[in-house]
Parts: C-alpha cells; structure tokens; sequence
C-alpha cells in the first residue's frame, strides 16, 4: 500500500501542474503581429469586403385586388388606399310574420366604429345594386348599381356621414312595399356610393358583418313600436389604388420588384451576408388605421420576400417563387431596414439559381391593408435602397 | 508489473487531456524541430547527457544508454512552461505543456533491451485574432489558430557487446499533423462564418543509431544519430465554400541530426558532460516563405552533476544538477538575425521508495530570441518532471503464487 501511494502521488501532483498551467494563457494577438504580418507565419485571411449594388431598377407590380372578408369596412382615404364604395347584402327573413303591418320608418344603420378625423364628412348615395357579389370575389371596380340613389324619409339623396351621423333614414314606402308583397326587395343589395369629393379626405369605418356582431342594418319600424332588424349578410369594401409612393402594399395590392446585379462580387468570394437594404418612410406607412388599431390589429407590417421565377414582368412566374425571407416590420417610423437573404445571394453566386430579381410583398395581401413605403432610388445615398454583400476572398496560406 | 501499467494508465489519462503547447512562440513553423530528448536528469544537465549513462531512465537522449537499465522500466517525463512573450510594449503571458514523452524498456537478458514509445517531435500552437472594422457592418474578426503534432514511435534495440560499449539502434514511425484554421467572423448572428482549414498530415519512417563508451571509467563518449525523416506530406484545404477545397501531396525530408558529447568523471561523484548536435538546413517544402532564412539547428550543451550517494544525509543522498545550453533555431526571423535560446537549468531526484526508479526533477529559466535582433524576445520558465519506475520481470510471476 505504501509503494502505491508513492508512486501515484508524483501523477497527481504532475496532473495538476499541467493542468493548471493551462489555464493562465494570455491572447497571443499582439506578441505574434510581426510573425504574422512578415508572412513568416503565411496564412493570411483574403480581405474582407462590402459590395454595394444600388439595384438596376424598382418597379411596382399592381394587383388587382379587393378583401371581401375584412372585419372592417371604410369609407375615404388613407394614405392613398382610397375606399370608393361599400357594398351590402341584407337578409329579409325578419320580415315574415308582419305582413298586414304599416311601416313607420325605416333606418340604414351603419355601426362606425371610428373617423379619422372628428371633422371629417362625406357626402354619399345609396343606391340599390343591379348585380350580386360574393365576399370571396376580387372586386376592384364599382359594380352596377340603379342610378337614381334610394331616398330618405324626406327624399333627400344624398346623405353625410361623419363622426356624429351613422343612422340614415329609407324611404318607408320602398319597406312598406316589401311587407305588402307589392315591390321586390333589393336582392342583390345597395351600394353606398361617394356622391362627390370631399374638400379633405380621411377615413370612417365601420365594422363588417364579418366581425360578428353590430353589422350593418336596415331598421324597420312599425306602428305601435314594433322594430324588425334586417342584418347585412355580405359587404365590401371596394379600393382604388392611389400609392403615390414607392410602396409595397396589402389589400389593394403592390408588390415591388427589385433587379440588381451582382457582377461586382468576386468569383471566389465566400459571403458572410447579404441584405435587402432601404429606407422605411414612415409618413407614408400605413399599419393598422386607428379602427383597425382599436380591434387589436397589429400595427407591423408582414412581409414576404420572394425571388421570382420569371423576371418578365408579363409572365405570370413573377408572382410565385422561392420564399426568401418573411417577418415584421415597422413601417410608421423611418427606419433603415436589412432584409437578410440567407443563401440566395449565395445560391445566386455559385450558380445554382438564376437572378430573377427579388420581390416584396405584404404576406396579408388578402386580409390587410398595409402599406410599407420606402425611399426610391432618386432619393440621396443614405436613404435610397440596395442590396449589400459582405464577403471575404479565399485565405492565402503560402506553402509548397 | 500489474502497478507499474496502472501508474503509467493514470498519469496519461491524468495529463493526456491536457492538449500540447508549443514549445515557444517561436514554433510556429515545422521546418526543422528545436524540441530537446531526454528525461528531466538530462534537461537538468543542459540537455548536454549524450555521454551519461543512465541506468535508471528509459527516456534518455541516447538510446544506446537503455542497454544498462535492468529491469522493465517505464519512464513519463512533462514539460511545463510558463513565459512572457514581449514585442514593442506588448506582454502575452504564456503557459505550455505538451504531450509527455513515456517510453518502457524491457531487457531480454542482460545487456540487451528493447524500448517503445512515444516522443513528440513537434508542437506548434498559434491563437490570435484582428478585428475587422467595415463600413455598415458589425464589428468583425479574423481569428487564426495553429494546431500541430508531430510525433515519433520509437522502437530501440540497446546492445552492450562489451562491457565498455553500448550501441543501438531505432526505427522510427513519424505522424502527426499541422493545422492552420483561419476563421473570419462578425459579431452578427446573421452573418456566416467564413472558415479555412489547411491540414497537413505527416508520415513516414526514418532510422536512428547510437553508441554509449567508456573509453575510461572516468571518460565517457556518446554519439547518437537521429536519420532523416522522409515525410509524406498530404495537404488538404477545406472551406466554407466546398468550391475552393483542394487536396494534394508532397514530400519533405527532415534532415538527419547528430549529437556528440562526452562526460568526464574528474572528482568523486561528480561529473561534467557537453554536448553538441545539429541539424542541416532543411529544404523549406512547405513553407516557401522561409526561403533564404532556413539555417543550421545547433545546440551546445554543459552539465555538471554530483550523483546521488548512498550514505549521509538526505541532501548527500540526492543528485544536484546544473546545466547550461544554448541553441540556434533552424530559421531565422527576421531574415539574417538568428534565433537564439538560452537557459540554465539545475535539477535534482527523489528515489522511489522500494523500487530503482526516481522522480527527477527540473527547473530551467532562459529566453529564446531577443527584441534588439529579432523584435520578439520570450522569456520562460520551465518546470520538467519524469517519473521512472522499474520492476524486474520477475516480479510477475512471483506474486502469482
């Protein structure tokens, strides 16, 4: 036992100088730089680079568009998604059981759940649709509708809506008819039409049947203060397009096709990353109106970087390809945005894919409108967009 | 022998994991070795013992030596080293150790023993970084490492054909690699590392010879001759991008080295040793950059010793040691200005108790380089530690029954 002790305890004593002794080792990077920089140590890094290409073009690629299933209706304009028309369905079944009563009025309640600005008016005509709509349809252009608008109690045609005005009465002899069994009732609906341009513009907007509750009504008020609600079964809100800026949208909806080139990276370059890079202007951004905001809609935008199969703007490859990048964005602020592109560039470099340009889009293209606007290239060097590489060329280690 | 492998298990797996350092900060290039042989007797010598005999050690740095040791023995021998590298007003704090060197002699009959091992031949250890400043970019950096070994198998016949001669002669299995990773990097998840990996494997076989004689019994003569290594030399080059990777091979010859000295008994137990080997200038394959500094490796050595007594007291019955060396590295830096080390060293033993064996150890203080000539001077501390244990083969059998 003794011989054993002995003879491990010069091991253990050995093990734990190594040890140690290993664990007080300063960096060598300042002591070896005359080894290193002489080449007498030869590896030496390939120089590390950033490539600027301030892209060949930015084009915008529209899409005729509409949301038939928005939870909100609205009525004007917002940073130049204008709201043109709304369009109703109701249902009539309410009406059954009342046949031999008299009407005493009629009211066309529409649920506005806010206005932009509390000052704001606007003058519209209802006027019964001469063609049925679907939520699920694409519907960018008004659709036919009786030229002479539906008139109120007082045959007044055209109606001002505004913060403090959402209820507007019907003729009640047009509902009258319809107990009676004399006149038809609006099949395909009404249309809510702008009856000339404001002198400012702004927003009202109101909730959509789709929200679930408080959708927009016809009100029918017998004598003896019966009251019948016929409920909207299908709305829309139908939008013109009037981005005037470099923009990606939803709703309406823009996407934005950058081409660039990469010719300037070297062949042997190994990229550490590249981006997407521009300017966000947040004037210009629209997130979430305030309605929207009160819902509980999130104010990011969600984009969804692609690169396109076709960049021929007429072929429709341009409209689908491989997902580049998605996330969040915030667009009421101006912002200096990187959008990474992962192995794109990459992939684009060794060959293996084919520079079709990218695009940008809303990923709610069909539920949100949101606008993500950004500095064009006629906008100065530190705002306007490009695409960044950073790489870093083949080490030199010398050698044989 | 059962104890004598467990000892030599744990003291490896002990010290194993530890990984290898250079040998200085110099060692940053394989074109030559600067890598002494020996156990800690001969580091406390001077690494001056080519002409000692040793009958205790199976590390020595003459093979020929291991023809007088009687018994299996198993020698383990560490070096640590602790520095301070300087360069303009820089200070790098450095520590060091290496694979431990361990060989087991095993005597056939009396006079003929045949020993194995493992010796490293070359470690080369580099860890520095830059910092990348680019324009619209996170901070950035270029990060090289050097990871080297190479290593010797040894396998020595040791012959004492007469009493005053020791000869023998080894086969040598050299591997090993060397490694040079440069990685560039931004402190940006989202930006890729760009890394390169240059590897170089080593192998190939090479010879060595030696001869021990007592000319006099107070005069003693050594010659060991290390043969030229001819390297295989497979290159390959790995990088993030596959596109660029290469592969290829190539050949490198070490020069053959040879060291000579002798040993003089002049009073009592003490003894004087010198010695002096050198390595030609090697062909720089590899390594073109060297071209036109690659030089001679020397090294001279003294030691003087007062060998362990067998009466007294404690200090009379230990060894003192004291050496001196100094050595020409195999390449200059820069160009015309050599490499230059010195060291004293000293040194002393502990017997194992109930066995032949020792615990030598040895301290050695000195600098290799200096700012004035070579801009980079480091100035190190060394610790050497062998431990040798020795059973007769006997012993066995003995306790079988």
């Amino acid at each position: 036992m003794k011989r054993i002790y002995s003879s491990y305890v010069p091991a253990i004593v050995a093990a734990v100088l190594a040890l140690s002794a290993g664990c007080g080792t300063d960096a060598e990077g300042p002591v070896t730089v005359p080894f290193h920089e002489s080449g007498w140590y030869s590896p030496q890094a390939g120089d590390t680079e950033r490539y600027v290409d301030t892209l060949r073009s930015i084009s915008t690629i529209k899409i005729p568009f509409g949301i038939g299933h928005s939870s909100t209706l609205k009525l004007g304009e917002i940073k130049g998604i204008v709201y043109t028309t709304l369009l109703m369905q109701f249902s009539y079944d309410s009406l059954a059981g009342f046949e031999d009563m008299t009407v005493d009025s009629v009211i066309l309640d529409l649920p506005v759940i806010t206005v932009q600005d509390t000052l704001f008016h606007l003058g519209v005509t209802f006027n019964e649709l001469l063609e049925g709509f679907s939520e699920d349809d694409t519907i960018t252009a008004p659709l036919a509708f009786d030229p002479d608008p539906i008139p109120g109690a007082h045959g007044e045609t055209v109606r001002d809506i505004s913060f403090e005005r959402t209820e507007f009465s019907i003729d009640k002899t047009i509902v009258q008819g319809w107990v009676d069994g004399t006149s038809d009732t609006w099949p395909f609906g009404i249309s809510i039409n702008w009856a000339g341009d404001p002198d400012t513009l702004g927003l009202i907007e109101m909730y959509s049947q789709n929200f679930g509750r408080n959708p927009p009504l016809i009100r029918v008020i017998f004598d003896g203060g019966a009251e019948v609600n016929l409920p909207a079964i299908a709305d829309y809100a139908i939008t013109s397009d009037q981005i005037t800026v470099l923009a990606a949208a939803g709703g309406v909806a823009r996407r934005l096709f950058f081409e660039f080139d990469l010719d300037g990276v070297p062949e042997l370059a190994t990229l550490h990353y590249s981006a997407l890079v521009f300017h966000t202007d947040g004037s210009a951004g629209l997130g979430a109106t305030y309605g929207e905001q009160l819902l509980g809609l999130s104010t990011d935008f969600s984009y969804y970087l692609y690169a396109p199969d076709s960049s021929d703007p007429d072929d429709p490859g341009i409209l689908k390809g491989t997902g580049v990048s998605a996330n969040l964005l915030p667009v009421n602020i101006d912002a200096k945005i990187k959008i990474p592109l992962g192995l794109y560039t990459i992939d684009v470099l060794n060959g293996t894919r084919v520079n079709h340009g990218l695009v940008l889009q809303s990923d709610l293209e069909s539920t949100r409108y949101q606008i993500l606007a950004l500095f064009d290239q006629a906008a100065g060097d530190s705002l306007r967009p490009y695409i960044e590489v950073i790489y870093t060329m083949p080490t030199e280690f010398g050698g044989k | 022998m059962r104890a004598l492998v467990l000892r030599a298990a744990a003291i490896l797996f002990l010290i194993a994991p530890c990984g290898a350092r250079a040998q200085s900060i110099y060692g940053m290039n394989y074109i030559g070795e600067a890598i002494h042989k020996g156990s800690s007797r001969h580091q406390a010598l001077g690494y001056s013992a080519v002409a000692v005999q040793d009958t205790s050690n199976s590390v020595t740095p003459n093979p020929a030596s291991t023809a007088d040791l009687t018994m299996v023995t198993l020698t383990v021998q560490q070096v640590v080293s602790a520095s301070r590298v300087y360069y303009l007003d820089y200070l790098s704090k450095q520590t060091r150790y290496q694979v431990p060197a361990f060989t087991a002699s095993f005597p056939f009959r009396e006079g003929l023993v045949v020993t194995a091992g493992y010796r490293t031949r070359y470690c080369g250890r580099a860890d520095f970084a830059y910092q990348l400043d680019i324009e619209g970019a996170p901070t950035g950096f270029q990060n090289y490492k050097l990871d080297s070994n190479l290593y010797t198998i040894p396998v020595i016949v040791a012959w004492r054909p007469l009493s005053t001669l020791r000869i023998a002669g080894e086969a040598q299995f050299n591997f090993g690699s060397i490694i040079d990773r440069v990685n560039v990097w931004f402190d940006d998840l989202n930006y890729r590392n760009v890394d390169t990996k240059r590897m170089r494997t080593y192998s190939g076989p090479s010879w060595g010879a030696a001869l021990l004689w007592e000319a006099h019994p107070r005069l003693w003569l050594g010659l060991n001759i290390d043969g030229a290594v001819g390297y295989d030399v497979r290159e390959t080059l790995e990088n993030t991008a596959s596109v660029l990777d290469t592969s290829f091979t190539y050949g490198y010859t070490l020069p053959l080295a040879w060291d000579a000295g002798l040993a003089v008994n002049p009073l009592g137990r003490w003894w004087l040793s010198a010695s002096y080997s050198m390595r030609s200038a090697a062909d720089p394959v590899g390594y073109s950059q060297l071209e036109g500094s690659v030089v001679d490796e020397r090294h001279i050595g003294f030691g003087i010793e007062r060998r362990a007594g067998i009466e007294g007291n404690v200090l009379a019955r230990i060894p003192l040691r004291l050496g001196f060396y100094t050595d020409i590295w195999n390449y200059q830096f820069p160009a015309g200005h050599d490499v230059r080390s010195t060291f004293l060293t000293l040194g002393s033993a502990i017997p194992m108790k109930n066995s032949t064996g020792a615990i030598d150890f040895t301290l050695e203080f000195g600098r290799v380089g200096s700012k004035t000539e070579n801009f980079v001077q480091e100035n190190i501390f060394k610790l050497g530690l062998s431990f040798s244990v020795a059973e007769p083969w006997s012993r066995r059998s003995t306790e079988k029954h």
